[in-house]
């Protein structure tokens, strides 16, 4: 054997260089080749045993589970119950990994099952420790896991969470912040909205929409903060009063939405339009006149247009008529045509028509008496 | 043969089919349980079911076209239908076809346990 080695080592020092790098890159590949099979192999087993575990986990804790979710058990059941589940999940080493099993399959029921069951399950939540345990993600876990840490407790309904929760609605993090802010209104309802009071961070329309749609479940109370959210510097936050304004039909503070019609951001100036015309605040037509000659975006301008078109008079049907006779912005004449046929004023679109002899007021007056349009 | 109400539950999600099972049974019932549409009806041409519980979403036939074959050949035994699918059409799609009651998820075991006494009672009429 050690002869062979000895012939080997002086037949690659009898060849060539090229040879030599050749033979050095086959060896380097194969080695490296063995290094990554092991790799693979080793995370195979790995996760097989991760599966295993869960499997056996969820086979022993789910009859426990089921008896705790589907029984009226008395209460020291459930306290053997509990420590059941407790003892099938302790290990020194995969505890966090084990308690994590148990925290799906909780959320998993939970998301599924309502009534009765739906509180059983909460309890059992709070009992094995898993809203401690997503509490201490919460103050010490990375972002993500924050995060999630979040979302599972409002999932879980854990309401006595909820002061903790609302220290990161204006995290740095914008997926911790994004999920505080759904969670503290989803558990504290609108008086946890006062985060918004201070908020700094901007906030996303998704974000918006969330919030929103955990708005609607209090739609006919009234939002007696919504006054201070509408003069935020923040103005994502504006934009959201002024959407709550709209679908949670809160009438009050139209002063307020009377002064966001002359804001410096055009996207709120925007948006207190729209709620003008959503609450129908037909007082509000004076100032559209003065934002249409104040402001030079068109976007905003044909916005006016269009409010007019839904809150206005004779006399605003004259305005659009003038806008339609004597604008050269396209866009703005085709806003007042559409807010002219809104208002039902086709005599005013059609004597434009004979009178404006141009193919451009026939076409603008054909397309918007379209109704396949 | 056994005198208790014989319930299929027809579900693609193993914890939700075990943990009706369990409930089910817990209230008296035989129960038995198929992982989709296939295999439920599999499992109907050769046993005879007082109530089938389907899901609507599943893999190979849907709980919709489940329903519309069990109705076809004639079965008598109540359909109810528990889904995630919260729409107007879903229902309507699934009474249309001839569903006898539908439940959305997330449902109450006590809702379900009424629905099933009274689906039993009037398939009973």
């Amino acid at each position: 054997m050690r002869q062979f080695i000895i012939d080997i080592y002086y037949f690659l020092l009898a060849l060539e260089p090229r040879y030599k790098i050749v033979i050095f890159m086959v060896i380097v590949l194969l080695i490296l080749a063995a290094i990554m099979i092991s790799v693979v192999l080793r995370e195979r087993s790995r996760k097989n045993s991760v599966e295993a575990r869960e499997r056996r986990i969820k086979r022993q804790v789910e009859p426990i589970i089921q008896e705790v979710v589907f029984t009226d058990l008395e209460a020291s059941d459930f306290k053997d119950a509990v420590k059941k589940i407790n003892r099938i999940v302790d290990s020194t080493l995969y505890r966090k990994s084990n308690m994590g099993i148990l925290n799906e399959l909780l959320i998993y029921y939970h998301r599924n099952l309502g009534g009765e069951a739906f509180e059983r399950l909460e309890n059992l939540y709070r009992e094995i420790g898993l809203k401690q345990m997503a509490l201490e993600y919460l103050r010490n876990g990375e972002w993500h896991i924050r995060a999630k840490a979040i979302n599972d407790l409002s999932t879980m309904r854990m309401g006595e969470t909820l002061f903790e929760i609302l220290q990161y609605t204006d995290a740095d993090n914008v997926h911790v912040r994004n999920e505080a802010q759904y969670a503290a209104v989803k558990l504290g309802g609108k008086k946890a909205m006062s985060f918004l009071n201070d908020l700094e961070s901007p906030m996303s329309e998704w974000q918006q929409i969330r919030l929103l749609d955990q708005s609607r479940k209090f739609e006919y109370e009234l939002i007696d903060n919504i006054g201070p959210w509408l003069q935020s510097k923040n103005d994502t936050v504006v934009i959201f009063a002024l959407i709550l304004m709209r679908h949670l039909n809160q009438y009050h503070e139209r002063s307020q939405l009377r002064k966001l019609l002359y804001h410096r951001n055009e996207r709120v100036q925007e948006k207190a339009i729209e709620t003008t015309q959503e609450l129908a605040y037909s007082e509000a037509l004076e100032n559209l006149y003065e934002v249409f000659e104040l402001t030079k975006t068109v976007r905003v301008r044909a916005r006016v247009l269009r409010a007019m078109g839904e809150l206005g008079g004779p006399k605003e049907a004259g305005f659009l008529r003038e806008v339609l006779v004597s604008n050269r912005e396209y866009d703005l004449v085709m806003e007042a045509a559409k807010a002219l046929k809104r208002m039902g004023r086709h005599d005013v679109l059609n004597s434009y028509r004979e009178n404006e002899l141009s193919e451009k007021g026939e076409n603008i007056v054909k397309h918007v008496l379209d109704d396949r349009i | 043969m056994s005198d208790k109400a014989k319930i299929l539950i027809v579900d693609d999600e193993p914890l939700i089919r075990d943990a009706l099972a369990f409930k089910l049974t817990k209230d008296g019932y035989d129960v038995d349980t198929a992982e989709d549409g296939e295999k439920a009806i599999q499992k109907i041409e050769s046993e005879e079911y007082h109530i089938i519980i389907s899901d609507i979403m599943m893999p190979f036939i849907s709980g919709f076209e489940l329903v519309k074959i069990l109705k076809e050949r004639g079965t008598d035994a109540p359909v109810l239908m528990l889904t995630s699918l919260n729409s107007e059409t879903a229902v309507l799609k699934a009474f249309d076809l001839g569903a006898d009651d539908f439940m959305t998820k997330p449902f109450s075991p006590n809702e379900l346990s009424v629905r099933i006494k009274k689906l039993l009672k009037n398939s009973k009429k």
